[in-house]
């Protein structure tokens, strides 16, 4: 369990300041955009740089004051940053021979280790040769030889091919849940965050722009801020919304969403009543019949495989939608809004 | 940008030992003249002695020898480069003197010495001298030692036709040819330049240096440097001393290099020893100057300072006869040569440029 | 704020502070001895008389118009080099860089013999051309010697800079259709201005404070504001007036290090963010470039190397026959009559064992606090601190020694001093070398190693030397070689009574055993060069070496 509370770090150009929290087996991911200052939290938590105030416990130790160096949290780099003068299973045994593990015990965790990231077979090749999946394997593989408290992982996989990435998320998350320890990855990738995490935190200018899991934070964004950087979405103020015919929107027949994610039913109709704007994403927007909805006309299409990517123009302006029919550019057509995916958005800060 | 609190405190640590230590620096000059002798130490079996750095190390294991055989006493002689840096070193250690005595000034040195008060007088017990004029001072502050003339010495392979006068030095056909050593630094190049003011006199030296500059290749530094350019062949003459072709007649058996004297007259040199004031070891000292005058020291002048023995009683080589005659000795006044020779120096350096 | 950053952002100031107590309190105590002994009016007297004189404003003009004849002329030569240095894999590349910096680290005396063995009136190129020119006992002698030494870093600074230059630049170019002329002139050269006159100023300073060449072959005619303090410090005793020379040498030395610093603080403005420069291998270049390329290595060959080999060549040839006389003199020890030890007033051994113990110390002293320094600020821009390590580049070494002298002798012994004055001297160049080399292991390294729970000495074992050791030795052998080159530090501190090689040839240079000092000067750029050079080469694994 790792924990920061009310860390605070001024930089000339922004300032950090947030509390965070990780159980143990969970997958934090820090999202943001660059600048935002998630690699520097990062670092915080792995004392490669200071905090101003606030404090860090790992497992209940203040380790706020202790040195990178014993802090035994795994870290991840985004370039794997293997030693270029060692092979690779010398790399993984790094950790090993500080701790001043003999010889054979670091021989069979070195072998153990490489099996689990899938790299067994490896352990004499040069890490120049290897590709960037594989070296990163080796990375992954290294931080966790120490047995870490913590993994820390800094966009580990933006410097690897699309292909491998997805094997290499699989190989993670089994890895992380396998070993039921806290880790915190950082990424500006807003697919990979969705896809990874059990919770995100997404980070602007320093501070907590809201939190929780990916679904949530996806389908129910607290702040506009968050609905535009989680995907594409249609944000409508209340006089566009007003300016949307009646006949546009149908009622919901799903169920809820889950009750733990949404806000209470008196903060829920707070929000609405306060709320300046709303948000729709684009895949559930649907066509319809002639004047069957607000109107539209499609300026753009880009094809994506499964599904197509459309942009209408509408008498309230361009909407986005996404869905698997086909339309063609400059078609005439209606859209529908169902109601309850509409998410109340309270006012920019 | 952050100032951090160890950076402010290692600046201001830094900057207070700085000043502390130019502080302790000023301790370095004294302005208050401690009187050495007033401070003297117990004598000690030891002798240390200054010489300049070419003095041959013949002369120097007879030294050594000497006081070894005869009283037991460890000799440690220290060869400090050219003749001004052992002045220089003299100077610098005048409060607190390391050294007991001193060979090699020369004559020059004479009245600086008196005014600097770096040496104390001591006559010897048996002075005998193979020319008068050799007894450079009479109240025995320094004791001279060997002596040689300052001349023009020429490479006979590379030069048919030598100058015969100072104004045949002049002609062009010697245009690149002439070594010449800086009066500054070096005591043969001083005295040539005594030489020619000796020569022109003091308004006329200077026009003979303007019209003589072209025949000047260099100015080296040193008369080894220098002479080893002459050697080398890079020019044909050299200021030196009229005794060096001595040297190559005697160990390499040429002819090939000479000296030249021009009417019969030549510079006079005569280096000198002395005892430092304040010296610890002032009875060592003392020996020491009975014995450098005495004809045992004296007999290996030649051979090795390749110089000339100022006791009568020591035979030339054969090597050091076949040299031009030199009638007369060339000097100028030590109290107006260091009253001047700044200035003059000076101005000779300007009209070299 | 935590006590470990303030640890690492207070670094560079401990450092500073270190440098500045060295280098200051023996400069201060030659420029106020004059006044702390005769007072300070005396001294102001002094100084203004010093500093009215005509004399001394002339040889500080040429002081400075022989600095800048001298860099620039290094420069311009050097320039298509580094060109060839950057751009295109050459066979024998590497050898080139290496072999050019000998003149660098040979002691200045034997570049001076060199220069007249082959220039001099009676040398090797007038008895070719059947002349008498005396052209090297003049400016032209001291600024020849002068490029021959500087070469070397002219070469390896700007062709460093160059390839910092972004590759992506040169593509734009090329798709433009331009030329490869015309780009290396109005797209490179603008670039690399700052590099350039970053290395003109490393080498103005080197030839600013000149002492021995310009002594050679300069004579009266041609002397330098460091040859005047000299005079003035030992031959007129007047302390005052070297004080006042050596402040204004510093003013002015100091005006030329701040151009310096602002120029190297405006970096090339291309970062290496994109795509690292690539190099051309030998094949892929048109063959009119390769015979540029290799005609002007042969032709800057011969340059370096006849003055060198004519000293081979008037050691073995003498009087017009070929004879090993002065190498068997050398084995032998003696010369006809006379012992060699008594010239050089040490024996051969104690002559060795010194020159290697100094050297080697005084090596291992400024690698290591090199490689603390470059370790303290490792990632970080520090210009300032750059430019005050470059300051040892601009103090006199004959005032340096001398204040070390004045300061501390007797309390610490000379060889100790003279450690200290030589590692001074050369801890600029030892420090960059570390510098660059340091960004061999980016901080990353450090970081990821922390984390797998390394402390300091663990990680400069296992990480730190491993991969830096080849950089290590070559600053090493930097060190060794100038400290071993050293002539002004031994002299002046240890008063000839310490004896080193290159003092051992200076007397030998004397009467009549110059062809042993030709003959040792053979021997010694044999042994020591090669040495040199094969660690060099072996250093150039990484192309970092951007001095």
């Amino acid at each position: 369990m790792i924990r920061a509370e009310e860390i605070y770090r001024q930089f000339d150009d922004f300032t950090i300041s947030l509390s965070l929290a990780v159980a143990d087996g969970e997958l934090l991911t820090l999202l943001g955009a660059s600048g935002s200052g998630k690699t520097t939290t990062l670092r915080i938590l792995a004392g490669f740089e200071q905090p101003d105030r606030g404090a860090i416990t790992v497992d209940g130790l203040d380790v706020t004051h202790v040195a990178a160096q014993h802090r035994r949290m795994g870290y991840v780099f985004q370039d794997y940053t293997l030693f270029p003068h060692l092979n690779v299973a010398e790399n993984v045994a790094y950790g090993l021979r500080v701790q001043r593990v003999p010889a054979p015990e670091r021989r069979r965790r070195v072998h153990e280790l490489l099996e689990l990231v899938g790299l067994a077979g490896f352990a004499d090749r040069a890490v120049q040769t290897l590709s960037g999946g594989e070296q990163q394997r080796v990375a992954l593989a290294r931080a966790l030889a120490v047995e870490p408290r913590a993994l820390l992982l800094d966009e580990p996989f933006s410097a690897v091919d699309t292909e491998r990435r997805e094997e290499l998320r699989r190989y993670l998350v089994r890895v992380q849940r396998g070993l039921g320890i806290p880790t915190v990855f950082v990424t500006h990738s807003r697919s990979e965050a969705l896809a990874l995490s059990d919770r995100i935190i997404v980070l602007r200018d320093g501070r907590i722009e809201d939190q929780g899991s990916p679904e949530r934070l996806y389908e129910h964004p607290h702040t506009e801020y968050c609905a535009r950087f989680l995907g594409h979405a249609n944000i409508l103020t209340r006089e566009q919304l007003a300016a949307v015919p009646g006949k546009a929107f149908s009622e919901d027949t799903e169920e809820a969403p889950d009750a733990r994610e949404t806000v209470s039913a008196e903060a829920g109709a707070d929000l609405q009543a306060g709320a300046t704007a709303f948000m729709i994403r684009p895949e559930y927007l649907t066509t319809a019949g002639a004047d069957a909805g607000l109107p539209a006309t499609v300026s753009y299409v880009a094809y994506s495989g499964a599904h197509r990517d459309y942009e209408f123009e509408t008498p309230i302006g361009t909407l986005y939608l996404r869905s698997a029919e086909r339309h063609e550019l400059g078609a005439r057509t209606t859209l529908r809004f169902p109601r309850h995916k509409l998410v109340p958005l309270p006012p920019k800060q | 940008m952050r100032v951090s609190k160890v950076g402010v405190f290692t600046a201001v640590a830094a900057f207070m030992l700085v000043t502390a230590s130019a502080l302790f620096a000023g301790g370095v000059g004294e302005t208050e003249f401690v009187d050495p002798e007033e401070r003297r130490l117990e004598e000690t079996e030891e002798l240390i002695v200054y010489s300049y750095g070419s003095l041959p190390g013949s002369l120097r294991d007879s030294i050594v020898e000497y006081f070894d055989r005869e009283y037991g006493v460890d000799v440690e002689l220290e060869r400090i480069g050219e003749t001004g840096a052992v002045y220089t070193q003299l100077y610098l250690e005048r409060n607190e003197p390391v050294a007991d005595a001193v060979i090699g000034l020369d004559q020059s040195y004479l009245p600086r010495l008196r005014e600097d008060r770096l040496l104390e007088p001591y006559e010897p017990s048996s002075l005998e001298l193979v020319r008068p004029e050799l007894l450079v001072d009479d109240e025995f502050l320094v004791v001279p030692f060997d002596y040689g003339y300052i001349t023009v010495n020429y490479d006979g392979h590379a030069l048919e036709d030598a100058p015969g006068s100072w104004d045949d030095l002049l002609d062009p056909r010697f245009r690149d040819s002439f070594i010449m050593l800086h009066p500054g630094t070096s005591s043969p190049g001083r005295n040539f330049l005594l030489a020619t003011i000796a020569e022109f006199g003091e308004d006329g030296y200077l026009d003979f240096w303007r019209e003589f500059r072209d025949n000047v290749l260099t100015v080296s530094g040193s008369w080894s440097e220098g002479y080893g350019l002459y050697t080398e062949g890079e020019a044909p003459m050299v200021v030196s001393y009229e005794t060096s072709p001595a040297y190559h007649r005697e160990f390499e058996n040429t002819d090939r290099y000479n000296a030249l004297v021009f009417d019969g007259a030549a510079y006079l040199q005569v280096e000198v020893a002395g005892i430092v004031r304040g010296a610890r070891n002032r009875r060592n000292a003392e020996r020491l100057v009975e014995y450098i005058v005495s004809q045992e020291f004296q007999e290996q002048i030649p051979l090795s300072q390749i110089m000339y023995p100022i006791h009568p009683g020591v035979t030339l080589p054969d090597a050091f006869q076949a040299g031009p005659d030199i009638d007369r000795s060339v000097t100028l006044d030590p109290d107006r040569v260091e009253e001047n020779f700044e200035t003059w120096l000076e101005q000779w350096e300007d009209v070299m440029r | 704020m935590g006590r470990r950053d303030a640890l690492r952002s207070g670094a560079p100031y401990l450092i500073a502070a270190v440098f500045v107590l060295l280098t200051v309190p023996p400069v201060l105590t030659v420029l106020g001895a004059g006044a702390l002994e005769r007072g300070a009016s005396a001294w102001l007297e002094e100084a203004r008389r010093v500093l009215a004189q005509t004399g001394t404003w002339r040889s500080l003009r040429f002081s400075v118009i022989q600095a800048v004849v001298s860099a620039a002329l290094s420069i311009a030569i050097a320039l298509p080099g580094a060109y060839f240095l950057s751009h295109i894999r050459f066979a024998g590349r590497r050898l080139v860089q290496s072999v050019s910096l000998l003149p660098f680290v040979l002691p200045s005396l034997i570049v001076i013999l060199a220069i007249i063995s082959f220039y001099g009136r009676s040398g090797v190129l007038n008895q070719l051309l059947g002349t008498r020119f005396a052209f090297v006992y003049s400016a032209g002698g001291i600024i020849l010697a002068h490029i021959l030494f500087n070469i070397s870093i002219a070469l390896r600074m700007i062709s460093a800079a160059w390839m910092q230059v972004d590759q992506r630049l040169r593509e734009v170019s090329l798709s433009l259709g331009e030329g490869n002329l015309r780009r290396v002139l109005r797209l490179h050269l603008p670039l690399l201005l700052p590099a350039i006159l970053n290395a003109a100023t490393v080498i103005f300073l080197y030839c600013f404070v000149s002492f021995g060449v310009v002594l050679v072959f300069g004579g009266v005619r041609f002397a330098t504001l460091e040859v005047r303090i000299y005079q003035a410090m030992f031959m007129n005793l007047n302390l005052s007036a070297a004080g006042a020379l050596a402040l204004l040498q510093l003013a002015v030395c100091g005006v030329a290090v701040f151009a310096a610093h602002r120029l190297a603080a405006r970096r090339l403005a291309v970062a290496t963010r994109g795509r690292r420069f690539v190099m051309r291998s030998g094949r892929e270049i048109s063959w009119i470039t390769t015979v540029i390329c290799y005609g002007y290595w042969v032709a800057l060959g011969v340059f370096l190397f006849t003055p060198l080999a004519s000293i081979a060549l008037r050691a073995f040839y003498r009087n017009g026959r070929w004879s090993t006389a002065a190498f068997r003199s050398l084995i032998a020890g003696s010369i006809g009559d006379r012992d060699i030890h008594q010239i050089i007033r040490a024996d051969f051994f104690e002559l060795v064992t010194t020159s290697l113990a100094i050297a080697g110390l005084c090596a291992a002293v400024t690698t290591a606090a090199g490689f603390i320094a470059a370790r303290a600020v490792r990632g970080r821009k520090v210009p300032w601190l750059d430019t005050l390590t470059m300051a040892p580049l601009a103090i006199s070494g004959v005032t340096f020694s001398l204040g070390l002298r004045l300061l501390w002798f007797g309390i610490i012994p000379g060889p100790v001093l003279i450690i200290v004055a030589q590692g001074v001297m050369a801890f600029p160049l030892v420090f960059r070398i570390l510098r660059t080399a340091m960004e061999g292991v980016p901080l990353r390294y450090t970081e990821t190693a922390k984390s797998l729970g390394a402390g300091t000495l663990f990680r400069v074992r296992t990480l730190e030397i491993p991969v830096l050791w080849r950089s290590i030795l070559n600053a090493y052998a930097f060190g060794f070689a100038l400290s071993l080159a050293d002539f002004t530090a031994v002299l002046t501190i240890g008063r000839g009574a310490i004896v080193t090689f290159p003092i051992a040839m200076y007397r030998l240079i004397g009467f009549q055993s110059f062809d042993v000092a030709l003959a040792l000067g053979v021997w010694y750029i044999i042994v020591v060069a090669a040495a040199f050079v094969a660690i060099d080469l072996t250093s150039h694994a990484r192309e970092k070496e951007g001095l």
